[in-house]
């Protein structure tokens, strides 16, 4: 209603009258509902949320046990003198237990940062500084997240070597590269669980079993897959392991870094400070977000199966609806080693861009949020070998434990509809139509 | 509620003892029915609460979350186990009635879905 009447007040009175009388309101509605299908049609209300990689809503079960940490309980959880710190340390460390339960670690080895961001930093950074006098080369890939490679950048600054593995089409790296990369001069190799923008799952379980045999440190970014997709740090040699809270239905503003105790892996320390979390990350910990997560992984580690299930089913359903109405539809990264709530579609002949803009109603993105402010094609895309054309027209539709199944057939309806409608307009896709084929045609340079 | 159980308790203790075998029969058909009714009226409360939620997915996901659960451990004859999974029920119904609550108190705008089908 907010939406209706601000479009409509700002087309009526353009100097920006937006106090209007309430009685004109049913009259402006039926004046907006005769041109609902029109090309721009206004909508009432607020859009739907189909974008969980970026972020997820927090559970009301997380909020409910973070409620009495944000009021009663404000104690610092360092302080070792009075029962105010005693509770708030007890509801840390119960937090604690719980994130090391849900990917099968020891509670010591789990460190509570800021988000993922900072753990990756600390993992990728922090071991590379730390055994640097005796070898300085690191592996990762060329579909990781901005900040795993920009800490790769800023450690190649500093005379580091860095690998960045290319991978295949399907956007699976290659176990035999990977093999031929690691040098003894290698000390970590880092490579995401989940892309958090074509979904694709790396095979973890290998990759850690071949950098163990290697004696190369394993980190991994499981922002996307903690919670998600069955995780276990000893079956599947994991050594460092980045978490987020906001990914899993937690706050926003904390995260975990898991680090191994046996064998050890040691970091060097990026921020210095009161030496708390075994002096891996000072400041003091925020008890009510530490909770938060806390209580995510639990609820995440109980409902897996069942959030998997029912998310597998929607994503199902929304591919069968676009697959089965519009042609030259391509699923960017594999289709098996995959997971089902991240789908990205590149739509031939339709710029992203325009198709995002006409679905106002629906929250989606391109790609990543931290990159979503440029207009830049996503490097993920390039690096699984996605055209330009095609990586222009990419949208990511994120599902999560939120997503109902209306929300599914009302999105794949409005994509239908915006794309061939886009289609209409645009002159390539009468070419193609005609059977031309774009690639051969030779366009004139001015 | 709780006068009840401290009632079939001293009942069930006065049959240990008596050893009657058919009256425990009985009895147990009647501890059956007594946890079938206390089982319906959580079940109707959890809906009638989880109804409440402002939120448009936050509602739609406990009601179909209750449904399931409930689904789910339909076949669930062991005692203790059936024990456990009810305090959890009125767990989370003390849950869901606060999260409605703020859920109402910080309200956003309707979703788009909610106000085609109205």
């Amino acid at each position: 209603m907010y939406n209706l009447i601000k479009t409509g007040t700002s087309r009526l009175f353009p100097s920006g009258l937006n106090k209007i009388p309430k009685v004109t309101t049913a009259w402006l509605r039926e004046i907006t509902t005769e041109n609902k299908f029109k090309i721009k049609d206004e909508f009432e209300g607020r859009p739907l949320y189909l974008d969980a990689q970026a972020t997820t809503p927090l559970d009301p079960r997380v909020l409910d046990e973070m409620m009495p940490y944000l009021t009663s309980y404000y104690g610092n959880p360092h302080s070792r003198t009075h029962a105010y710190g005693w509770e708030s340390e007890a509801a840390v460390e119960k937090a604690r237990l719980q994130v090391a339960n849900l990917i099968a670690a020891d509670p010591k080895e789990i460190i509570f940062t800021s988000g993922a961001t900072e753990s990756n930093n600390i993992a990728v950074k922090g071991v590379a500084r730390f055994y640097a006098a005796k070898k300085k080369h690191i592996i990762t890939t060329q579909t990781e997240h901005k900040c795993v490679l920009d800490s790769c950048r800023a450690l190649e600054a500093e005379g580091f070597k860095v690998t960045y593995l290319p991978v295949n089409t399907n956007g699976l790296i290659s176990l035999e590269e990977l093999d031929k990369a690691i040098t003894p001069d290698t000390s970590l190799v880092s490579i995401m669980t989940v892309n958090n923008e074509i979904g694709v799952k790396q095979p973890i379980g290998e990759i850690g079993r071949l950098c163990r045999s290697k004696k190369v440190f394993f980190h991994t970014d499981a922002a996307q897959a903690a919670g998600k997709v069955p995780l276990n740090v000893q079956d599947m040699n994991i050594d460092l392991m980045s978490i987020s809270g906001h990914k899993v239905y937690g706050p926003k503003g904390i995260g975990a870094i898991y680090v191994r105790r046996r064998p050890r892996v040691r970091v060097e320390a990026i921020q210095s400070g009161g030496g708390q979390e075994r002096g891996i990350r000072s400041g003091t910990v925020p008890t009510p977000l530490a909770v938060g997560l806390g209580r995510a992984c639990e609820i995440s580690q109980d409902d897996m199966e069942y959030d998997h299930a029912r998310i597998t089913r929607l994503s199902q359903r929304l591919m069968n609806v676009i697959f089965s109405e519009l042609s030259h539809v391509i699923r960017n990264g594999d289709p098996v080693h995959t997971y089902p709530g991240c789908i990205n579609l590149s739509f031939a002949y339709v710029e992203g861009e325009s198709l995002l803009m006409a679905l106002k109603d629906v929250a989606l993105s391109s790609g990543s949020a931290c990159t979503s402010a440029s207009l830049e094609p996503s490097y993920v895309l390039r690096a699984i070998g996605t055209d330009e054309d095609l990586a222009h027209s990419s949208i990511r539709f994120g599902i999560g434990r939120f997503t109902t199944e209306e929300e599914v057939d009302y999105t794949a309806r409005k994509c239908i509809d915006h794309v061939t409608r886009l289609r209409e307009m645009s002159p390539l896709w009468e070419m193609v139509q005609e059977g031309i084929d774009l690639k051969s045609i030779q366009w004139s340079q001015h | 509620m709780a006068c009840a159980a401290k009632l079939t308790s001293r009942f069930f203790s006065m049959l240990n003892q008596r050893q009657v075998s058919g009256l425990t029969l009985r009895f147990n058909e009647i501890k059956a029915m007594a946890s079938k009714k206390e089982l319906l009226k959580l079940y109707k409360s959890l809906i009638r609460e989880s109804q409440k939620f402002a939120s448009y997915n936050f509602r739609n996901y406990a009601i179909r979350r209750v449904n399931d659960a409930f689904r789910e451990n339909r076949s669930l004859s062991d005692h203790e186990e059936l024990k456990n999974k009810i305090a959890e029920g009125y767990k989370s119904l003390e849950t869901i009635r606060r999260q409605a609550l703020i859920s109402q108190m910080y309200q956003a705008e309707k979703l788009v879905i909610e106000n085609i089908r109205k």
